[in-house]
């Protein structure tokens, strides 16, 4: 663990985590060990495993085979002391439609115990960066879909729990300064300790974005490996990933 | 009028076919991806549809039986096609006017919406087709005559149909008030719990025998009914003018089409025109220069602290349950409550209702004792409508927190709230059964008194219908756990979990559900010791029920994430 890091940091292990959907291999027999304060990006072709890998690592889809360990331990879904140890936004956030962006933030902070005296000034002030102080009042059902995003990226970043989990945030509609935001907070938060896996199909923002890059082809994990070590096995070190890719979609099944 | 293209996806289907027969690789692939189809994708909608006028054409078949005149029968299919017309009348208008979402960004001519339309109600016109082939078959069945009996039965059919469909178009167009299609809805509920009172079915033979003429005005199909009883000699030869003006209903078919069309193409335009609107107003942009160069907002400073400090359960005026139920409650499950309401539902106000029409069915069950016997059955209807309508809202039988089901639907999958945030199913469980408990406290009174209130008028004794009626109020509390279960199920994907397990828990469930009917009709009839017995048993099912499900919920025995049409 590298100094200055918050003790309240989370060890992720994966061990041989397989699930299938009926003949589909979402994912298979996929291994790693993912250390606090990393940026990880999930690559992969579109039904490579990369959301089922995400929602695996959240309980909403349970492995059919291998374990996810949280410190050590397995995750249960009756663990709420474990699941407030991570958020996870997935591609659509499931939100309170009826009710205002404050009052979600308000319901969200309280499940997850963080509303403490300062979270209503730390609101404030995630609020203005998201421009969405306007809107604060507004019901979450009556917002565009990069406005739904940015609530509960606000929610996200206001828990700020030991690991986060985003599906495809940066296409999801946010605005390019919500964006550069979250990649700011993104940063800090891995140097406080936090994990952040986020997953992309944007190859060149993966590179930039990112201390960890895990690729998965239908299902399998294939690259597991910092962004230095790629780029060091590469025939082409300004485009590592994309030769990467092109060469998993030459590799017959 | 087609929305894809016939030669494109065939063409596009033969290539498929050609690239799967050349690569083993591609094959495989395609195998892999198959989606499994559901019963309801593979059994066309036709089929079911067409089980709808089996109940009218069984009450028919129990109509002759009973020795009732052919009239009778004829007042059936007039009741049904008035029924079909009035609530048919939604669904055609609901397609006519239905504005696919997806077509909006696509370059679709406003005309090209009309041909839809045009197709889509059209394609509603088999419905009292069939209806009327199944009816007239039966009707004539009935009347057991020659070959030209049968042979006028599909003229009649096809002319009976378009005639209904017209008027369904024109109800569409024009509808009736409000108040008539919620009680046209009903009609086969309360018909079907009607004809188990034995007053009623005595009642209902009556008026079919009596009034049945009448009757036979009602609808289109019983003007056309009415006709053919008169070709056959069974009814005076002036009813066979009754098919003139079902024909000249028919033949406004392709003008009442064109009205409801017109009027569905303003309303279109209204809302397109609104919705465009809407967008311009709520400053949705997806230019990104835009955005960027858009001016600051200036913050309206929203009370953040007040929010924070705010009840998270908003409650407009919350009447006494309310009140007591919220007191009873402590942080946490005042925050899961939160989560699965927006406000708390109104109980008191429910209460009361249902307290009005069990005291307007226990006044009428009195007033039967002074009302002619020709009329009792009708109120005997009424009252016991009354008295199962009181029930309903009252007992707590649905939570009322509209949002414990809540879920969002995204590229045909479907994610449960629940599954999102930190919480436990048996928190959910335990505020209903807390709700639960609280309600049935309020009702058992008021329904024990209604049944001891009853016991005179249906000559039994008091403390036996008060103790009947606080049986009920128990029963609908103890089932909360396996309630709020079931309604957990519906946005889980349990009933396709991994393994052995899955089938276990599908298993247990059903087999308690089961268990559960069982012991409601033991705790109801049974005498009272046993009845007692299986009240204690009933309640430990249902906790037992709850209790398998939450352990699998928690080892993750299923997945929170189901395919939306699955």
């Amino acid at each position: 663990m590298s100094p200055g890091l918050e003790t309240d940091v989370m060890q992720i292990e994966l061990r041989q985590v397989s699930r299938r959907f009926r003949k589909m291999r979402a994912l298979d027999q996929v291994s790693c060990e993912i250390a606090p304060g990393q940026l990880v990006a999930v690559l992969g072709l579109n039904g490579a495993g990369k959301t089922t890998l995400l929602r695996c690592l959240t309980g909403v889809v349970g492995p059919d085979r291998g374990q996810v360990l949280f410190d050590g331990r397995p995750l249960r879904r009756d663990n709420l002391a474990m699941r407030r140890r991570f958020f996870f936004l997935p591609d659509f956030p499931l939100l309170f439609w009826d009710r205002s962006v404050a009052h979600n933030l308000s319901i969200i902070l309280r499940l997850y115990e963080k509303d403490d005296a300062g979270a209503p000034a730390r609101a404030m002030e995630v609020l203005r960066e998201l421009d969405l102080l306007a809107l604060a009042g507004a019901p979450v059902g009556t917002l565009s879909r990069g406005q739904i995003h940015k609530t509960a990226l606000a929610a996200l970043m206001l828990v700020d729990p030991d690991l986060w989990l985003l599906d495809e945030p940066l296409s999801s509609g946010m605005d390019p300064l919500a964006l550069s935001f979250f990649r700011r907070a993104a940063r800090e938060a891995t140097a406080r300790g936090r994990t952040v896996i986020y997953s992309t199909q944007l190859l060149d923002v993966a590179e930039r974005f990112a201390d960890h890059i895990a690729v998965l082809h239908e299902g399998r994990l294939c690259a597991w490996t910092g962004l230095d070590a790629l780029r060091a096995g590469s025939k082409d070190p300004a485009n590592p990933l994309e030769e990467l890719f092109r060469k998993l979609r030459e590799t017959p099944a | 009028m087609k929305l894809h293209s016939p030669a494109f996806s065939k063409a596009l289907r033969g290539l498929l076919r050609e690239a799967r027969r050349a690569s083993p690789a591609l094959r495989r692939a395609m195998r892999r991806q198959r989606r499994r189809r559901t019963l309801a994708h593979q059994v066309p909608v036709a089929v079911w549809r067409l089980f709808f006028p089996l109940g009218a054409a069984l009450l028919m078949l129990r109509v002759a039986r009973a020795g009732l005149p052919l009239e009778a029968d004829a007042a059936i299919v007039s009741i049904w096609f008035l029924w079909v017309s009035i609530v048919g009348s939604t669904v055609v208008r609901t397609q006519a006017a239905r504005l696919p979402p997806a077509l909006l960004n696509l370059p679709f001519a406003p005309a090209d919406f009309t041909r839809l339309s045009r197709r889509r109600v059209l394609g509603l016109l088999w419905r009292p087709c069939a209806d009327a082939l199944m009816l007239f078959v039966v009707l004539a069945g009935l009347q057991a005559g020659g070959p030209l009996v049968w042979a006028a039965v599909p003229l009649l059919a096809g002319v009976c149909g378009v005639a209904v469909w017209a008027a369904t178009v024109w109800l569409a167009r024009f509808p009736p008030p409000r108040a008539l299609q919620s009680m046209m809805a009903m009609l086969p509920l309360a018909l079907i719990m009607g004809l188990q009172s034995h007053g009623v079915r005595v009642w209902l033979g009556r008026v079919l025998a009596e009034d049945a003429c009448t009757l036979m005005l009602l609808s289109p199909g019983g003007w056309l009914a009415a006709a053919y009883l008169a070709g056959l000699g069974v009814l005076a030869s002036p009813w066979i003018l009754g098919a003139v003006p079902a024909v000249v209903l028919a033949a406004s078919a392709t003008y009442a089409l064109a009205t409801l069309l017109r009027h569905a193409d303003a309303e279109r335009e209204l809302l397109t025109r609104w919705l465009g609107m809407r967008t311009e107003d709520a400053g949705f942009c997806d230019d990104e220069g835009e955005s960027l160069s858009a001016a600051p907002v200036p913050p309206p400073a929203p009370d953040l602290a007040a929010v924070w400090q705010a009840s998270l359960v908003a409650g407009a005026s919350p009447g006494w349950i309310e009140r007591v139920f919220l007191g009873w409650l402590g942080d946490r499950e005042r925050l899961v409550l939160a989560c699965i309401t927006a406000r708390v539902p109104s109980w008191t106000r429910l209460t009361r209702r249902s307290a009005q029409f069990l005291t307007f069915g226990v006044v009428l069950a009195w007033i039967g004792r002074w009302v002619p016997l020709g009329w009792h059955g009708l109120l005997v209807w009424v009252y016991g409508m009354a008295l199962v309508i009181g029930l309903a809202i009252g007992l707590p039988l649905a939570s009322g927190f509209d949002q414990l089901t809540g879920r969002a639907s995204i590229y045909g999958l479907q994610v449960a709230r629940v599954a999102m945030y930190p919480m436990r199913p048996i928190e959910f469980v335990r505020l209903t059964v807390k709700a639960a408990l609280l309600r049935a406290g309020f009702m058992l009174p008021v329904v024990a008194v209604a049944g001891a209130a009853l016991a005179v008028p249906w000559h039994v004794s008091p403390w036996a219908l008060a103790l009947g009626g606080a049986k009920l109020v128990f029963l609908s509390a103890a089932a909360a756990p396996c309630l709020c279960i079931l309604a957990l199920s519906a946005v889980s994907n349990d009933t396709q979990a991994r393994f052995w397990r899955g089938g276990c828990l599908a298993g247990a469930l059903i087999g308690g559900v089961l268990a559960l009917l069982g012991l409601a009709a033991a705790t109801l009839f049974a005498p009272a010791a046993w009845g007692c017995v299986a009240v204690v048993c009933f309640a430990a099912v249902a906790w037992g029920v709850a209790w398998t499900y939450v352990r699998a919920y928690d080892r993750g025995v299923f997945d929170l994430v189901r395919h939306a049409q699955g």
